[in-house]
């Protein structure tokens, strides 16, 4: 079906003006004939309102296919696509490339039973949810959308007769908007068309809500902003108390912790060791120069291979060292770093060495390694906060401090040397 | 009234057309299981020591396709009458009649219990619990006189219940007693009980105990939702032909094609579901006792099958079916039927032909073996087929093609889509 593009016309709205008229048939041969007659007169704004949907109706009004399908089949497209990009944002995007959004909206890599970061078939199940889902917000709002719905006022419920619609009538609504409505003519056609009766529904006036409406209105409105304003407040507000447990399940789970007791095993241990001959993932420390330090059981002379020296690294080292260790072997590695100051100020004794003592500018990288790791006398263990990768580049920090004590001239380029003079 | 009035102006009777046509696909069906033994026997001269086992896996694969369509009519005819279907009176006997060629493929069973009862060579490669040393743990229920017994049990079950159901039906042609309808609906519950179980072992038993140690607990289902696609298939296909024959024009009309269509696309859909649903829970526990069964799927020619059945048989034609013009175009909808039942013959070979080996993953197969596969599958498909197809022409043309007196057929007539 081809209509002509109906021109819009200045229609009054204002109360008392003309809005439709409404036909009222009696059985739905009469509505059905009279539809005909108005979709063969080339109407485009009218509708038929029955009790029950009434076969091929919709083709005797000359009403298209609806479009529908279309916009839910777009919109089932643009769930899996989400589904997939949602899957791939979440488990497998790197951070590091994404810098510019912020942490909480970044992914993070989490190892799902040994499967790859992204994996379609275990992305498929979202995939197919989201289909889902957007396919039904597509039908429905579609169907909203298409229809102009919700309407909160429409002047046919102007007409007390109209009531009757749910329940033994028939209707025929012809729009005053439609550019063929013409006051006089059009009542005289839809006089012609066999209906019972031919009413003129008018617009109503404004009527004004109920008091008490208005004030439950601005009490509900209110008492809706209190949730919102509380997250806000706690948003910003700093608290001692430990956070909320809105869904409990994910902190405090049925578990065992290191050191319970498990029945279940003959030693009552819930504490495992791996089965024997397994390797958790990451945790093969095959490479023991890297690992521990150690070259054929003895200290390495060499930082490993896997440690690439260079700026970045020797930056990472000084960032941690001062982190670290600058409170007792002071920023410059002195030994007078803040606690062994204060240790001397109040007659305790804390003797920390000093990294250009001659000892220890003889140490191998590997021993140094292996202090920050397991500590050494009475200097305490970092192994289990710092690290491995960090570790050495603690190492490679702390040797070019004792490097810069013992520099030579020979060490200067020769245009530095040319300026010394 | 205007209803019973485009009855009779409609041709429904197909009485003096079936018998030339039943004894044509029977021919085809005779040359097709000669041609498998003259190949077999060919491939056996030949030296290729898996002929034998070719020769049965092609004949066990075929035997699951019809039977499977011949189910799915049982089972269609089944939810008709427990939903007290209105729209489907029409179309009802079409699957009736498939359903009806139920007792022939229970006489194409046998040959395979006996082979399997007088362990012939080449069987105990099929079916590894035939081998005397095969460990036993499940030899309670997989052995062979029991398994003779499960045979006899399930196609009895069918025969009786097709048989029940679609001599009502006829019987009411003739007496138009209310009564057959509302006796077929009370037992239509049992019924799909009986058929969830029977359907379920009978594939447990003749395709998934290929591999003894291996199981799914969502093969039956699998096996029902090829079942389910392949009847509505056969019906899209048989209302093309016989109304381009001159047939039931009136009586089906493109609202009964539009949900016989929604059927196939739905089903397809389906099919793909379980698919997929048994894929990832073994993909994703990956327990090697499982993952074997797929391996051998996913390694050499299988692997492109299995990407073919992933695109054949969801994605094609859930695009090609997915609008509601195809499903209301007689052509339309018969070509996607056709694809439909070709990929899903595929999909039986693909349970039916690999070896798979628990300890080794895929067992690689030379080249002419897998020739010989594909030509005895095609030749005993032609064979079993044939069979089949003249068995279901039989019922087709021993009564109307439409239960002219079932009380709900001006419902079916009178049937609208929205
Ligand atoms: C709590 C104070 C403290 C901190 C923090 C600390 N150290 Fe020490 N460190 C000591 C003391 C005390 C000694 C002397 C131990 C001894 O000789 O008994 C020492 C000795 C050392 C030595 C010489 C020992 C040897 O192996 O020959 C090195 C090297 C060293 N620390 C490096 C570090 C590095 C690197 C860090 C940062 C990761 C660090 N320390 C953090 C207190 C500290």
């Amino acid at each position: 079906m081809s209509h002509a593009s109906p021109k819009t016309v200045a229609v009054s709205t204002e109360p008392g003006a003309l809005a439709y008229y409404l036909l009222e048939f009696e059985t739905p041969d009469a509505i059905r004939s009279a539809a005909r007659r108005v979709n063969e007169a080339g109407w485009t704004r009218w509708d038929t309102h029955t009790p029950y949907p009434i076969h091929g109706l919709d083709a005797t009004m000359g009403v298209r296919p609806t479009v529908l399908p279309v916009i839910v089949f777009v919109c089932g497209c643009l769930g899996a696509l989400t589904g997939l990009a949602l899957q791939w944002w979440a488990n497998a995007s790197d951070p590091a490339n994404f810098k510019f959004i912020p942490t909480f909206l970044q992914g993070y890599h989490f190892l799902i039973s040994g499967k790859p970061y992204f994996s379609l078939p275990a992305n498929i199940p979202v995939i197919f949810e989201l289909t889902i889902l957007f396919s039904a917000f597509g039908a429905v709002f579609g169907m909203l959308g298409l229809n102009f719905l919700p309407d909160l006022y429409n002047a046919l419920f102007n007409s007390r007769r109209f009531a009757r619609v749910t329940d033994d009538r028939f209707f025929i609504s012809l729009d005053a908007r439609d550019p063929r409505f013409d006051e006089r003519k059009t009542r005289e056609f839809a006089e012609t068309l066999g209906a019972a009766v031919v009413e003129d529904v008018r617009h109503s006036p404004w009527t004004a809500p109920p008091q008490w409406m208005v004030h439950v209105g601005v009490v509900a409105s209110i008492v809706a902003l209190v949730p919102l304003a509380l997250i806000a407040r706690s948003w910003t507000a700093k608290s001692p108390l430990p956070r909320f447990h809105i869904v409990q399940d994910m902190d405090n789970q049925e578990r065992y912790k290191a050191q319970m007791e498990n029945p279940i095993f003959a030693d009552g241990r819930a504490t495992r060791l791996p089965a024997e001959g397994t390797v958790a993932i990451g945790e093969l420390y095959e490479d023991t120069h890297y690992w521990y330090g150690l070259v054929d059981g003895k200290p390495a002379e060499t930082m490993p291979e896997r440690v690439e020296l260079n700026e970045a690294l020797m930056e990472r080292g000084r960032k941690l060292f001062d982190i670290n260790c600058s409170a007792c072997h002071g920023y410059d590695g002195a030994a007078y770093g803040a606690i062994r100051v204060r240790a001397d100020a109040i007659g305790n004794v804390l003797a920390v060495r000093s990294f250009y003592e001659r000892s220890v500018m003889e140490k191998s990288v590997g021993h140094l390694f292996n202090t920050i790791t397991n500590g050494f006398q009475t200097m305490p263990a970092y192994g289990h906060r710092v690290s491995t990768e960090d570790r050495w580049a603690i190492v490679a920090y702390v040797r070019a401090l004792q490097r810069s004590r013992s520099a030579s001239v020979d060490d200067l380029t020769t245009e530095e040397r040319a300026r010394l003079r | 009234m205007a209803h019973s009035a485009s009855i009779e102006a409609s041709n429904i009777d197909f009485r003096g057309h079936a018998p030339r046509l039943v004894t044509a696909a029977r021919m085809l069906g005779l040359i097709g299981l000669v041609l498998t033994a003259i190949v077999g026997v060919a491939a056996i001269s030949m030296g290729d020591g898996h002929a034998r086992e070719s020769i049965w896996r092609a004949y066990v694969a075929n035997l699951c396709y019809f039977t499977a369509i011949g189910l799915g009519g049982l089972i269609f005819v089944l939810i008709q009458h427990a939903t007290r279907a209105g729209w489907s009176v029409s179309v009802r006997r079409l699957a009736e009649s498939t359903a009806g060629a139920l007792p022939t493929m229970a006489m194409l069973a046998i040959p395979i219990v006996v082979v399997m009862l007088l362990s012939l060579p080449g069987i105990e490669e099929v079916y590894p619990w035939l081998k005397s040393g095969y460990d036993r743990s499940n030899a309670a229920y997989l052995n062979k006189p029991f398994f003779a017994i499960r045979m006899v049990v399930f196609f009895g079950i069918w025969i009786w219940l097709a048989n029940f159901f679609v001599n009502s039906s006829v019987l009411q042609d003739q007496t138009g007693d209310v009564r057959l309808t509302s006796r077929m609906e009370s037992r239509c519950y049992p019924g799909i009980l009986l058929y969830a179980l029977t359907s379920t072992f009978f594939v447990i038993d003749m395709l998934m105990s290929m591999n003894p140690h291996w199981y799914s607990t969502i093969f039956g289902v699998y096996y029902f939702s090829i079942s389910f696609v392949n009847n509505v298939s056969v019906m899209a296909l048989m209302i093309f032909f016989l109304h381009r024959a001159g047939f039931m024009r009136n009586v089906v009309s493109n609202e009964h094609l539009h949900d016989v269509g929604k059927l196939v696309f739905a089903f397809t859909v389906f099919w793909a579901y379980i698919g997929f649903s048994q894929y990832m829970l073994i993909w994703y526990a990956s327990l090697p006792e499982e993952t074997f069964w797929f391996m051998a799927r996913q390694s050499g020619p299988w692997l492109y099958l299995s990407i073919l059945l992933i695109l054949g048989g969801f994605f094609i034609p859930f695009l090609g079916l997915i609008s509601r013009h195809p499903k209301r175009r007689a052509a339309a909808l018969a070509v996607g039927a056709a694809w439909v039942l070709v990929v899903h013959w595929f999909d039986i070979l693909w349970l039916a032909l690999p070896r798979a080996n628990p300890e080794a993953g895929a067992v690689t197969i030379s080249g002419t073996t897998l020739v010989f596969d594909l030509v005895l599958s095609l030749t005993a498909m032609i064979g079993i087929g044939g069979i089949f197809a003249s068995a279901v022409l039989q019922r087709l043309g021993s009564a109307s093609l439409v239960p002219t007196r079932d009380p709900r057929l001006n419902e079916a007539l009178a049937f609208h889509n929205f």
